[in-house]
């Protein structure tokens, strides 16, 4: 009989860690410093959303889905909206207007989301300015947000046929302006991290993940593309007016943290990019469909199933239904990409350092209202 | 007996001093790292805030003071004194002013003033480590301060070489370990950062890495081991560690600002007693504030990597630099 590793000890990182990102918790088995092996434990902020579902007319469903990923709620109102509408069979009759006001909340919130991201990401590696700076920017989105939807966190914006509110003048005013600003103060943060010396060395070659791995794993989004797939679902998978948009889709075949790290940033100025192009032209009309004006009015989609995706900043989200023709779903199924980024942690981040896991977390942007539903 | 009751005076103003000192950076720190993000800072309490540190001091004394269960009791007390101590042993022989000439002889503003200094300083910064190690081992079993104590005895190891070796040159150069015979052999010549800008440089390096600063913060790194050493510890037990770490900041400075920048000598009025006071102390707050700056900007080092800069980097050019400027010593090169 072998004794066991004395050297080995089993390290408890989280639900109460200052840097796991909500309430992840990491079982490490460290050699010194050195992760021999990592067991993640999810569940700590589970609420039974889906199961929710099953409970709740389409309708009031919507400001639950607010509470998955809260650090981009209009996303995630967004993917559910565009799931019913599929299983209604309306997605084509969806307003202009409420089509262009669609894109421009989506697309500022994931700069919103990224913005928290960088900031978090680079909190956890020891870089506390870029936080702040991040947040600067972050508040003025939620400025623009309040003014739309009259909440600064979760939303409820995005409804099923179009969108809960019109838009105000004020509101294109501060768009105008936050796009006038936002390139210098990207700027900024490249400045401070891009090239920094302890940057690169904290980052590079850091929980690799390559290119087959990435996609067994079920990775999406900027983890996806840090991993050399050239994959976006707004451009291979077009819905909304996406399709007549132009934006690059960064990708860099390194599959480690920095990588990960300059698709974001990237993804951030593509954003500003297409929001520039939506401001030359607003369109005129309603801003949601004339059915679904009044939230009381039931909604029975007929039997059948749907499954509505859409881009998320941090991957694919996705709401697959199925309807008995009710007004309830049967069941709902949401595919989280902060579960599957978590699901592949352990992997990417064994052979590492504890300090590179902080790293790997970061990387990865899991949320755990997401993760644990 | 006069010279214990004078001892005992110099060290009872050498407290008050510290201990305003490290008030007053507290602050300091805050406001600067505030404006440096965009914020404001401490603002509520007094002039800008400026009554901030007391009412944090005072808190901390009123905060329950937690021993864990599985502590080594003795150890837990011992481990914050320890570094305490050692610590403000460091600042006994710093001087805080230029000496001054009375009739008895020169007068120094150090607590104790002994001719070599510089062993004195590092013997007792060396000990510092030991409140570290004791305070993680006496945890109990807990891990994070295991790690963060583990990392700063590798840490202190490292970097203090490297510190010691970059200083053996201005010691080499004035013949002495005096931070006053240091400080006139400078006003003799050039400041010795002009002759020994590599040594300059890796003392700047080995001063963040020993005072445990950003980007070499990794015993108490709170993103990655929440704080470290000191989790464990509440109250003004675990004050005393900052406490002690703002001290070493300014003795650090201190030292580099005698044994590179001439000290208390400037351009102007040379050998005027206040200006020389205003010229060191002017030097001393600039190195002070670079570990805020440093702090504000720079991302946190690995571990690994921490180990590589030290045994693989620095230490090679701090050997080498010794052997030039032996040679050159020897030979009688004109860089002196």
């Amino acid at each position: 009989m072998s004794s066991p590793d004395i050297r080995v000890v089993e390290l408890n990182m989280g639900p109460q860690h200052p840097s796991t990102h909500g309430v992840l918790r990491l079982i490490l088995r460290i050699n010194g410093e050195k992760i021999e092996h990592i067991s993640p434990r999810v569940g700590y902020l589970h609420r039974g959303i889906e199961k929710l579902a099953e409970n709740m007319t389409y309708q009031q469903f919507t400001p639950v889905t607010d509470r998955l990923d809260y650090v981009f709620s209009m996303n995630n109102n967004l993917g559910y909206a565009m799931a019913v509408e599929k299983l209604l069979g309306v997605e084509n009759q969806i307003p202009e207007r409420a089509q262009w006001i669609r894109v421009v909340v989506a697309e500022l919130d994931r700069i919103a989301n990224h913005l928290v991201w960088l900031g978090t990401h680079a909190l956890d590696i020891g870089a506390m300015t870029p936080y702040f700076y991040c947040l600067r920017e972050r508040e003025m989105i939620l400025d623009m947000f309040e003014e739309i939807s009259g909440a600064r966190l979760l939303y409820n914006y995005v409804r099923i046929g179009g969108v809960a509110k019109d838009i105000t003048p004020r509101f294109l005013d501060m768009l105008k302006e936050f796009l006038k600003i936002f390139p210098e103060r990207h700027k900024e943060y490249d400045t401070l991290l891009t090239k920094n010396r302890i940057w690169m060395k904290r980052t590079k070659d850091v929980g690799v993940i390559s290119k087959e791995e990435a996609i067994n794993w079920g990775l999406s989004g900027p983890s996806l593309r840090g991993s050399g797939w050239e994959w976006d679902l707004r451009k291979k998978r077009p819905y909304l007016f996406y399709s007549d948009l132009e934006f690059d889709v960064p990708y860099f075949s390194e599959g480690d943290v920095y990588a990960r790290y300059l698709v974001r940033m990237e993804e951030m100025l593509q954003s500003h990019r297409i929001l520039e192009q939506c401001m030359k032209k607003v369109p005129d009309g309603p801003h949601i469909m004339d059915e679904f004006k009044k939230v009381s009015k039931p909604i029975k989609p007929p039997a059948g199933e749907a499954y509505g995706y859409s881009e998320v900043p941090t991957g694919e989200l996705g709401f697959y239904i199925v309807s008995e023709g009710k007004n309830k779903p049967y069941r709902m199924k949401i595919r989280a990409p902060s579960f599957l980024h978590a699901y592949a942690l352990p992997f990417a981040a064994r052979g590492y350092l504890i300090s590179d896991v902080v790293a790997i977390i970061g990387s990865f942007d899991v949320v755990f209202g997401e993760c644990d539903r | 007996m006069y010279v214990v009751i004078w001892g005992i005076v110099k060290f009872i103003v050498l407290l008050i001093l510290i201990s305003l000192y490290v008030l007053f950076m507290t602050w300091f720190d805050r406001k600067v790292i505030a404006r440096m993000q965009n914020r404001i800072g401490p603002k509520l309490i007094g002039f800008h805030g400026l009554w901030q540190p007391i009412a944090d001091t005072i808190k901390s004394f009123w905060k329950e003071d937690v021993i864990p269960m599985g502590a080594y009791r003795v150890m837990f007390w011992l481990a914050p004194v320890i570094f305490i101590t050692a610590v403000f042993a460091t600042a006994f022989v710093i001087p805080f002013a230029p000496p001054i000439k009375t009739s008895h002889g020169l007068f120094h503003f150090s607590v104790v003033h002994v001719d070599v200094a510089v062993l004195f300083v590092f013997a007792f910064l060396g000990l510092t480590s030991f409140g570290v190690l004791y305070a993680g081992i006496a945890s109990g079993g807990s891990k994070y301060p295991y790690i963060g104590a583990q990392r700063e005895g590798a840490q202190m190891i490292s970097y203090e070489i490297v510190l010691a070796l970059s200083l053996l040159n201005p010691i080499l150069m004035s013949h002495s370990l005096s931070f006053e015979k240091i400080v006139e052999a400078q006003t003799h010549h050039l400041w010795f950062v002009f002759y020994q800008p590599v040594a300059f440089i890796t003392y700047l390096i080995a001063m963040f890495a020993v005072a445990a600063k950003v980007p070499f913060d990794l015993p108490e790194a709170e993103s990655e081991i929440c704080c470290g050493y000191f989790v464990e510890y509440s109250g003004m037990k675990m004050g005393l560690f900052p406490f002690g770490q703002y001290i070493a900041v300014l003795v650090l400075s201190a030292i580099m600002v005698i044994m590179f920048l001439g000290g208390w000598t400037g351009p102007f009025w040379k050998g005027c007693f206040f200006v020389g006071l205003i010229w060191y102390w002017i030097k001393i707050a600039f190195f002070i504030f670079l570990f805020t700056w440093a702090w504000a900007t720079f991302p946190r080092y690995r571990y690994d990597q921490l180990m590589d800069i030290s045994w693989k980097i620095l230490l090679p050019i701090a050997v080498l630099n010794i052997f030039w400027t032996g040679f050159a010593l020897a030979i009688g090169l004109p860089i002196i």
